[in-house]
Formats: structure tokens, C-alpha cells, sequence
């Protein structure tokens, strides 16, 4: 009953007019960010986050939800028509999308996917309405140990569902929490790393950080990149988009899966959209009684990835606002933006801000059924956007990265400030040293720090706090764990156990 | 592709040096528990360590490393757009924020997309207009003004 009654609280937060419209915004560039190429759903967020400085945080949260999973449905447009993914969620989608469209059947592939994800998102809401006060009320329980376990089995993840090279991930975590301690130490309130500049004593702001790093290094990366022109010459009617009786007998239990196994994989810090797209596929081709079928066009080789992503991005939510970890780099994006309006979330958010809580959840239930009516009736517009070059809209991305930057302390500083962290990006990008790591480490580092100097003053600078209080020993043991990963592949090759990595190829 | 890996893996112990020892003079322990330079000194460290496994790990795979050429071909564009972006931000106090960022967008649409002048130079125009009515007066930020008062 109670939360019967927090839900219509909620919706009557979500269905006032200028939430309506927040929600209808947020999904609609979210749709357009998954379509256009070298902006993603993590820079999107970076480069809207510092223009929400006056906006209500209810609303401004509604938005950005609605540009993450509107990221998620729009990225599928792409994978189908050009066979490229306009998002690394919709990499799967490319397999059998792209064979579709080539028989004919675009439409039908759009269309699965949107509707797919519109249930999916739905199960993960109600399961999300559920889970997450649960959670809240069982981190109630977490003191300084608990949060350091938690920040670090974050940041062992990484090293699991991260790929790539297991030691330029921890490197990146590491530059990440250092790069969040410049500035006056809050406990003995000495300045650290500042010489003397005082625009550094109070730190490195998040946002300058973010704007240049996913923002402007977003400009130099897509510009080595040839643009894209295998567009598929294929007119989509609005007929096309409906499913045969067929079609939605072969994806029911599909999009059943993806969004059970989505859910789950995005309740886990760093568990991300991409790996659950990634298993919610490998888990169909396991079920399927034709899996040699898979790569061919098949529908529920759509479904199903469709499906995870959307209900990944949706239970991302509940370790960001139960917990005050987030799962993905545009949660750990969000997670600044509620630092900005002054809002802490953790286990008190939903007793002490029930009306952004309840609201964001039940808008979701609006931004699903916005995007599958978009996706429906929109599809021709959003391929329309397909066809602008990439050197118009790296201007945008530069005046928004700027004025971003700018905004923080109303000062050019920051802004050169942020052009240094772009060319930062790009180097880390060509040589390989992912990103995600450094902008969980950098959201999360002042917790991290603050909560292990609390322990170790808790007892007395004696380390075997992590391991004796039960909470703490499952979050240090799993991050151990996770970072022992790489041995431990490494000791199941040698042995002859060790079987492919997680890639397309291997799929 | 390897001497930039060689290079970054330095860069990366070197920055790892670099924490070290400006976090000797902070306090690593006082009585009340862990100081200002504990964390630091230990990301210091495991960043210099990190930087060791990866100089060896990309020294060893020298032998076996292509020719790719340092920069790639493409690279020049990014390195046009970084003169751009430079430069208009050193104008941005003489031209303001509005001005300096639409001649950055229309120049960069010029040079780098090989667009037609005209549709550049209504692109500027557009930002301008757009950066000083959307940014300014419909968001209220205090953006740098410059000498034509935008």
C-alpha cells in the first residue's frame, strides 16, 4: 500500500505540465543523441548537467533520466540501417538489425527493439519500485567501512566488466582519485596539489573535468574517424513498423529475458548497459534451438540485447540513488549534478526527498511509452539526422563544453581548464587507458578518502576493520576478487580452462 | 602507435613521481589517525608502479610492433581544431564568449568541413545569436563580454 501510494505521489509530481515537458525534452534529445555519431549519453549529460544550475532538481533529474534511456532506444537506429552502433549498447543489435534492414524488414527490426525496450523498461521500473527502497533501508546500516567496501568493490568491477587491459584501468581509477583529492584537505583543511593557484584550492570542479574529458576529447576522437555513408537507401512506412503475429510470438519470452537479465546487470556498480545487452544476447543464442541462426537477421537477436540495455539503464538508478554509487559514467555524471543542487543520495534520499525519488521512477513509466510512440512515428526524422555532418555539430559540442566549463565559477579559467582535461581524454583514448574508470573514481574519491580516514580513526589506524564487520568483508572480499580477475583468467588459459574473451567475434 | 604507448607508460610513472613527492611534505599520520598525505603518497605510488608494469610491458612488444606512424593520417584535422579552439579561447576576453565561440564554430565548419562560406558564416551568426539569447538572457549567465558588448 505504501508503495501504491509513494507511486501516485510520484505521479503527481510527473504529470505536472513542466515535468511533462522535461521528460518529453530529455527523451527527444536522447533519441537524437543515440542517433547522431561522437556524442554519447555520458557527454550529452556533461554538457547539459552546468545549464541546470536553476532548474528544479526534480525536473532537471526527470530530464537527464529521460536522455539516458532515450540514449538507449535511439542508438538501435544505427545498428539497424548503417550497421554501426550509435551506442556500444547497441553493438549486438548490429548483428541481426543490419541483416534485417538488408531483407526488407528495417522497420520490423526498429520496431521489436522499441517496443522490446518499452516492456523491459517497464518490468525494470515496477521490479526498481520495489528493490530500491529495500535497498535504501538495508544501507541504513552502512557506516565509513561499509562505504569505502562499497566504493572499492566499485571500482574492482571495472576491471571485470571494464575490458581492455586490466592494469591501465586500475592506473585510471588511481589518476581518478587523485585528481578528486587537489585541493583544501576537508579535515585539516591543508591545501594538496594547489600551488598556490587559488582557483584550485577548492578543488577540481566535476563539471570542468567532465566537459573537456567527454565533450571536446568526443571532437578530436570523431574527427580521426572516416564519417560513416553506408546508409541504407530504404523508405520506412508506417506500416512497415508493425509486427506480424510471427514476429511477436518469436520475441515474447526474448524481451522477457533481456529485461530480467538487464535489470540485474545494472543493478551492479559498473555492471553497465553494454555488458547486459552483451549477456542478455549470449543468454538467447544459449536458448535458442537454432542458435547457427544468430547474425542472420533474426528477431530475437534484437529483442533480447534491445530489451537488457533499456532495462539496465532504468536499474542503474537503484545503487545511484539507494546507495550513492553509481553503476555507469552518466549515473556518476548524475551523481555530480545532485552534488550540485545540494542534494546527497544515499539511503536518506528517500525519506528526506521522497518527491524526487518517487517522481523520477514514475516518470520513467511516461519517458517508455514517449520513446515507443517516437520510435513509432518519428523514425523518419531521427534518419533524417543521420544525414548532418559530424563538422557542424562539433561546434555545438565546443560552445557547450565551453559555457559548461565557464558556468561553474563564472571564469576563463576553467575553460582552459577544460580544454586541457580534452586533450587528456584523447590521449587516454589513443593509447588505450579507458575513461569510465577515472569518472567513477573522480565522482566517488572524496567518499572513498573521507570514509577510509574515518575507519581507520574508528579503530585506531588498525586495517582489519574491512574484514571483520560482515557488510564490509562481502564488499572488500568481491573487490579483492575482481581485481585478482586478470590472475585468475590468466591461470585458466595457462591451464587450458580459459575460454574467449566476451567479444562480438567470440558471439 | 608503440613510441606513443612508451611514452604515455613514462608519462604515467613520471606523474606517479610527481604525487610522491609533492605528498611528502603533506602529513602521512597524525594522532588522531590518517593525514593529508596518506592518501596521496599511496596514489602516488600505486600510480609510479602502474607506470613500471606498463614501460615493460609495451618495451617488450617493441619487437613485435608495427610501423604505424606516430600521428595518423587523420590526426591533423584534431590538431586543426585544437589551433581553432585556442585560439578563439585566447580572443574570447577581447571578442567575449558569444562572438569568440560562433567565429570558432563557423571557422571550424571552413577549415576542417570544407563547407561553403556562406553556410558558415550563417552558422557564426546563428551561434552568436543563439549563445547570447539562450546562455545569457534566457539562462542568465554572466558570459564574458567583449568589445562589441555581446
Amino acid at each position: 500500500m505504501e508503495l501504491w501510494n509513494n507511486l501516485m505521489m510520484g505521479f503527481a509530481i510527473s504529470l505536472t505540465w513542466e515535468n511533462l515537458l522535461y521528460c518529453l525534452a530529455g527523451c527527444f534529445v536522447g533519441q537524437m543523441v543515440g542517433v547522431l555519431p561522437g556524442i554519447g549519453a555520458p557527454t550529452a549529460v556533461a554538457l547539459l548537467l552546468p545549464l541546470t544550475f536553476s532548474v528544479n532538481p526534480t525536473s532537471a533529474i526527470i530530464l537527464f533520466a529521460g536522455i539516458y534511456y532515450g540514449v538507449a532506444y535511439g542508438g538501435t537506429i544505427t545498428s539497424v540501417l548503417i550497421n554501426v552502433p550509435g551506442e556500444s549498447s547497441s553493438v549486438m543489435t548490429c548483428l541481426d538489425g543490419y541483416q534485417m534492414a538488408k531483407q526488407g524488414r528495417a522497420g520490423a527490426a526498429l520496431s521489436v527493439a522499441a517496443i522490446g525496450s518499452w516492456i523491459a523498461g517497464t518490468i525494470s521500473v515496477v521490479l526498481l519500485m520495489a528493490f530500491a527502497p529495500a535497498l535504501a533501508k538495508f544501507a541504513l546500516r552502512f557506516g565509513p567501512p561499509e562505504y569505502f567496501g562499497l566504493a572499492m568493490m566499485a571500482f574492482g568491477l571495472l576491471t571485470v566488466f571494464g575490458g581492455g587491459d586490466p592494469f591501465k584501468i586500475i592506473i585510471s581509477t588511481l589518476v581518478g582519485l587523485f585528481l578528486a583529492i587537489v585541493g583544501l584537505d576537508v579535515v585539516s583543511g591543508v591545501p594538496r596539489f594547489s600551488f598556490g593557484i587559488p582557483q584550485l584550492l577548492g578543488g577540481i570542479d566535476f563539471i570542468v573535468i567532465i566537459c573537456g574529458i567527454f565533450g571536446l576529447a568526443e571532437v578530436f576522437n570523431s574527427l580521426e574517424q572516416e564519417e560513416e555513408t553506408g546508409l541504407l537507401k530504404q523508405k520506412i512506412r508506417l506500416k512497415d513498423m508493425f509486427l506480424t503475429w510471427e514476429d511477436w510470438v518469436r520475441s515474447r519470452w526474448a524481451i522477457l529475458r533481456g529485461g530480467v537479465i538487464g535489470f540485474f546487470i545494472g543493478l551492479i556498480p559498473a555492471g553497465g548497459i553494454t555488458t547486459a545487452s552483451f549477456l542478455a544476447y549470449l543468454a538467447e543464442k544459449r536458448v535458442s534451438k537454432h542458435p547457427e541462426k544468430f547474425g542472420t537477421g533474426l528477431i530475437e537477436g534484437i529483442a533480447s540485447p534491445e530489451s537488457a540495455n533499456n532495462a539496465a539503464s532504468i536499474s542503474g538508478f537503484a545503487p545511484l540513488l539507494a546507495l550513492g554509487v553509481p553503476g555507469s559514467p552518466t549515473t556518476a555524471i548524475m551523481l555530480a549534478g545532485f552534488m550540485m543542487w545540494g542534494i546527497r543520495p544515499g539511503p536518506l534520499l528517500f525519506q528526506n526527498n521522497a518527491d524526487l525519488v518517487w517522481g523520477l521512477i514514475s516518470s520513467k513509466f511516461i519517458g517508455n511509452l514517449l520513446l515507443v510512440l517516437m520510435n513509432i512515428f518519428l523514425i523518419p526524422l531521427f534518419v533524417s539526422m543521420l544525414r548532418v555532418p559530424y563538422t557542424i555539430l562539433m561546434g555545438f559540442i565546443v560552445i557547450f563544453a565551453s559555457i559548461g566549463a565557464f558556468t561553474v565559477n563564472n571564469n576563463l579559467f576553467d575553460v582552459w581548464m577544460m580544454l586541457g582535461f580534452g586533450i587528456l581524454g584523447y590521449i587516454m583514448n589513443k593509447l588505450q587507458y579507458p575513461i569510465v574508470p577515472l569518472v567513477l573514481a573522480l565522482v566517488l574519491g572524496r567518499l572513498a578518502e573521507n570514509s577510509l580516514r574515518q575507519s581507520l580513526m574508528l579503530s585506531g589506524g588498525d586495517f582489519s576493520i574491512f574484514f571483520t564487520r560482515p557488510i564490509t568483508f562481502v564488499f572488500m572480499t568481491a573487490a579483492i576478487l575482481a581485481y585478482l580477475t586478470p590472475v585468475i583468467r590468466w591461470g585458466l588459459k595457462k591451464t587450458g580452462y580459459g575460454g574467449k574473451g566476451l567479444n562480438v567475434e567470440s558471439l | 602507435m608503440w613510441r606513443a604507448e612508451f611514452i604515455g607508460a613514462w608519462a604515467v610513472t613520471l606523474l606517479g613521481l610527481f604525487i610522491i613527492v609533492f605528498s611528502l611534505p603533506l602529513q602521512y599520520y597524525t594522532e588522531l589517525g590518517p593525514g593529508p598525505g596518506f592518501l596521496p603518497l599511496l596514489l602516488g605510488i600505486g600510480i609510479l608502479l602502474g607506470g613500471v608494469v606498463e614501460v615493460v610491458k609495451v618495451f617488450a612488444k617493441r619487437k613485435s610492433a608495427g610501423q604505424a606512424p606516430f600521428l595518423a593520417p587523420r590526426s591533423k584535422l584534431g590538431l586543426q581544431m585544437l589551433l581553432l579552439i585556442v585560439v578563439s579561447f585566447l580572443l574570447l576576453p577581447v571578442l567575449g564568449i558569444s562572438v569568440g565561440l560562433a567565429l570558432c564554430t563557423g571557422a571550424a565548419m571552413k577549415v576542417i568541413g570544407k563547407h561553403k562560406l556562406v553556410p558558415c558564416v550563417l552558422a557564426a551568426l546563428g551561434s552568436a545569436i543563439f549563445i547570447h539569447y539562450v546562455f545569457g538572457q534566457g539562462l542568465d549567465i554572466p558570459l564574458t563580454k567583449g568589445l562589441i558588448g555581446w
